[in-house]
């Protein structure tokens, strides 16, 4: 199952590059909302784990252009973000977001969180 | 007077020769140590992110430049970082002893090493740091009474 992480501190990308990873997901990376856009279209991941603020394009205006493309109008998104105020939340929440994940945050949970949502996006046998 | 002048030139220019050749050692000195850490950084996050993943072997890091752009990024994820995935990181830095080595450097001379060590055990907020916080010196220490707080340091 692949994963696409994007996410412009390559830290914190390659963190949850390395979690996933080792839980056996199939992991791609975007330093920004432009390469995100691009890996969207052409590598047709399972799920997206999206930065909010990203140089190029940020998370939401990723989100937008993705749910215009056919091709990527279902992809699952779990978004992190610096944060929580209610507007983003729900601004993320219309536009399609399946899970919220404030920094700072914890891999192991996230890892948990993208399990449940490839769960209930119909994704149930894991990461293999 | 005109050899004077004319000894005023040489050695002005002289000055300017000097000052252009250290500039240029400078900016090589920079430029070797941006190469380095652009080398170094992928494989520190990655050395990093597969110990919190479980998935890779002990961290080993080799030499002063390499520490200090390790802790840096270490610094950078601990910002990013909650619950035990931080607490295992904080438990790294201290088994690589940058906890001790910033304890060492509270004693310091130089009042940037002073300060950088202070923020260094601000930003890992450990109790071991405590008792060397409370020994140094506190009107030197900015960094120190925030520290104490963070780490309940001041309630005991």
């Amino acid at each position: 199952m692949k994963i696409l992480i994007a996410e412009d501190s390559s830290t914190v990308r390659r963190l949850v590059a390395s979690r996933l990873a080792a839980d056996g997901y199939q992991v791609i990376e975007a330093a920004d909302g432009e390469e995100a856009l691009t890996l969207a279209r052409s590598e047709q991941p399972d799920l997206l784990v999206l930065d909010k603020t990203m140089p190029k394009y940020d998370g939401f205006e990723v989100i937008r252009a993705l749910r215009d493309d056919p091709l990527t109008k279902t992809l699952p998104i779990v978004m992190l973000t610096e944060r929580t105020g209610d507007d983003d939340v729900l601004s993320g929440l219309s536009l399609g977001v399946e899970e919220y994940m404030p920094k700072p945050f914890s891999p192991h949970e996230l890892s948990a969180r993208v399990r449940r949502v490839l769960a209930h996006t119909g994704h149930a046998a894991g990461p293999s | 007077m005109p050899r004077a002048l004319a000894d005023i030139v040489v050695g002005l220019a002289g000055l300017v020769v000097l000052q252009v050749l250290l500039l240029i050692v400078i900016r090589m000195a920079a430029l070797r140590r941006a190469r380095r850490a652009r080398r170094f950084r992928p494989v520190a996050e990655m050395a990093l992110g597969s110990y919190l993943a479980d998935s890779g072997d002990e961290v080993v890091i080799a030499g002063r430049g390499e520490r200090a752009l390790f802790l840096a990024i270490a610094k950078d994820a601990l910002t990013d970082l909650r619950g035990d995935d931080r607490d295992r990181l904080v438990d790294l830095l201290v088994r690589l002893g940058f906890v001790h080595d910033a304890m060492r450097g509270l004693r310091a001379q130089r009042r940037v090493t002073r300060r950088r060590a202070a923020e260094t055990l601000a930003a890992l907020a450990t109790p071991l740091a405590v008792p060397a916080l409370g020994d140094a010196g506190r009107p030197r220490l900015p960094g120190a009474h925030h520290m104490r707080l963070y780490s309940g340091g001041d309630r005991r």
